[in-house]
């Protein structure tokens, strides 16, 4: 049972305090917004964290790349990422070498860890669970990948790469079992073109960093910028014990639609629904 | 037979079954037969097809020469879609049945299927409650029945935990029907994987040797984390068994029980079962002694009474004589 006290009069002058600041605040805001709507051109772009190899463009890799603006609008709250509460750097705990304030996590380990929450690494990783995502991503770990570093880690300076438009057949015909069913017709640019806007936003760009890296979600193993060999190039029988992890042809081509359509809430066709796919022969 | 032969083999039939005991109690593991075949079962990747349970009735209703391996032939539109629930079972006509179910872990609307059938266990339950040894585990992997010698008791279906043996109650010369991971089709050269396996087109069903299948599970829990619970299932339940699973959902959501603990069945028995022979043995030379042993008594007893009357007569005569 919750008791209901009546407010004292202390109270009052409290809550009118609290109204009055709280409207000063948003009139501040306000006008600290009409102040920023100039510096919106320029977002506040935050270099971060330690330059491996030295400054930007003198090594391998870069310091990160750090838009805070746009995180600060996508994510909501400051809690997110500043998870103590407090506004201090993130090096301020967690040094480079680990320290007890900072739970003996390194610097690097707060930046990429992907089980973390509050982490770059971590955040993005539940930002690929997102139904327009997981087709591709489910079959991705977690984690930062090799060839991966420079999506953050870029030198500002460097030229943009060219924006690419890879050949690509409007469809494709599978017709492996042609013998005994009508061969399949794929509807290879439809499902390029639904990528494609699926994955427009802002931070799919940021991370998509080759103009092909979308069709590495199917064409995997294949290199960006490479004509993509045909699946059963690589996969034939099931089972081979030099190589376990490699489904047969059979098994390539339905993990490949049905896992992806399963992940990204496509109900139709039904996985169960054979002949939408293989149409009995004529 | 002569008393003291009686006695010698009883004592050696002790003795037996105390060393038989002693071995069971201390220490008894079997690890499996090496190089057994076992199918790994990924439940993240099967899509309720039903492909499986057309391939097992395809291979086991056609050109099979054994009745206790014979399948009735179905009709290939009553796997459909609108046969899966939670909790159909195998029943005499088939070795295998996909069952689906909407886990609570998955927000309880996203379907997620499981394929149930014999588990192969590498010390079976069935095989150790049959008293004809009708139930074989072989060195292949499979556990295989021979109706041959089948009475019908049908301890196998109380033994096994997983429910998986069933019973032609509906024929006049019942037997018991359970999956044999096509282990005659394989012998014989009619395929070279349990049919199911062959059928799957996701390969959902994976087929190798189990130490490889076990190694596979965990490369495929660890490849994603997260994804898969890091559990697979049959590595050791019931003392490790030659089917395995592996899911994306908790096994017990998808009808897997997870009471059934780490020890093989017939090692529960084992202790037990081992004592019959010693009281089978021992207690009639123990109770067999006793009886003798009193019956010497009354006999010394009764003769100690003649003698003691016989000599007290002939005392009195002697008297009587004087």
């Amino acid at each position: 049972m919750v008791k209901r006290v009546s407010r004292s009069r202390w109270g009052r002058v409290f809550c009118l305090t609290l109204t009055l600041s709280l409207a000063a605040a948003l009139l501040g805001a306000f006008s600290a917004g009409e102040g920023g709507q100039a510096k919106a051109q320029q977002p506040q772009m935050v270099l971060s964290g330690t330059a491996i190899g030295g400054k930007p463009g003198q090594g391998p890799l870069s310091k990160a790349v750090f838009n805070h603006q746009k995180h600060e609008a996508a994510v909501g709250n400051c809690e997110s990422c500043h998870h103590t509460g407090s506004m201090d750097a993130c090096s301020s705990c967690h040094t480079s070498q680990g320290s007890p304030e900072g739970g003996n996590i390194q610097l690097s380990e707060a930046m990429h860890s992907a089980q973390a929450k509050a982490s770059c690494v971590g955040c993005h990783y539940q930002e690929t669970k997102k139904k327009q995502c997981a087709g591709c991503h489910q079959f991705i770990a977690a984690g930062p990948k090799e060839g991966s570093c420079v999506a953050c880690h870029k030198d500002p300076k460097a030229p943009a790469p060219a924006a690419a438009k890879p050949a690509q057949p409007e469809v494709v015909t599978i017709g492996s079992i042609s013998k005994d069913y009508q061969a399949c017709e794929f509807n290879h640019s439809s499902h390029v073109e639904m990528l494609q806007d699926y994955a427009k936003g802002a931070l799919a760009k940021g991370f998509h960093t080759q103009p092909d890296t979308l069709c590495q979600g199917c064409h995997h193993h294949t290199p960006a910028g490479v004509t993509p060999p045909k699946c059963g190039t690589c996969h034939g029988k099931a089972f081979q014990k030099e190589d376990p992890r490699r489904p047969g042809l059979m098994a390539a081509y339905h993990i490949q639609c049905n896992q992806c359509h399963k992940a990204m809430g496509v109900d139709s066709p039904k996985a169960t629904d054979c002949k939408t796919c293989h149409a009995p022969k004529k | 037979m002569k008393r003291r032969n009686f006695l010698g083999l009883a004592g050696a039939a002790t003795a037996t079954a105390l060393a038989g005991k002693a071995q069971a109690a201390g220490g008894h593991s079997f690890d499996g037969y090496p190089n057994s075949y076992g199918v790994l079962f990924d439940a993240s990747r099967c899509i309720g097809c039903r492909q499986c349970e057309m391939g097992c009735n395809k291979i086991n209703s056609e050109n099979v020469t054994e009745p206790w391996t014979t399948l009735p032939k179905k009709d290939p539109k009553a796997f459909d879609e609108k046969g899966l629930n939670a909790t159909a079972r195998t029943d005499a006509s088939m070795y295998t049945l996909v069952n689906k179910y909407e886990p609570q872990a998955l927000g309880g609307k996203t379907p997620v299927f499981k394929k149930a059938q014999c588990m192969h266990c590498k010390e079976p339950a069935c095989a150790s409650a049959c008293f004809v040894k009708a139930f074989t585990k072989t060195p292949e992997g499979a556990v295989t029945y021979n109706g041959s010698v089948c009475v019908g008791c049908r301890y196998c279906m109380v033994a096994c935990p997983w429910d998986v043996p069933t019973y032609e109650f509906n024929k006049l010369i019942p037997y018991v029907q359970k999956c044999h991971m096509c282990h005659p089709h394989i012998k014989s050269g009619k395929t070279t994987m349990p049919a199911c396996v062959k059928a799957c087109p996701m390969e959902a069903l994976t087929w190798g040797k189990r130490e490889d299948l076990i190694k596979e599970a965990w490369a495929r829990i660890s490849s994603v984390p997260g994804r898969y619970l890091p559990h697979v299932y049959g590595e050791r339940e019931m003392g490790g068994t030659n089917w395995m699973y592996i899911s994306n959902v908790p096994f017990a959501q998808i009808g897997l029980r997870e009471d059934l603990g780490k020890t093989p069945a017939p090692e529960m028995t084992s202790g037990a079962l081992g004592l019959v022979p010693l009281v089978a043995c021992l207690w009639p030379v123990l109770l067999g002694g006793i009886w003798q042993i009193t019956k010497w008594k009354d006999e010394r007893a009764e003769e100690d009474k003649q003698k003691a009357v016989a000599e007290a007569i002939a005392q009195e005569r002697a008297k009587a004589g004087k």
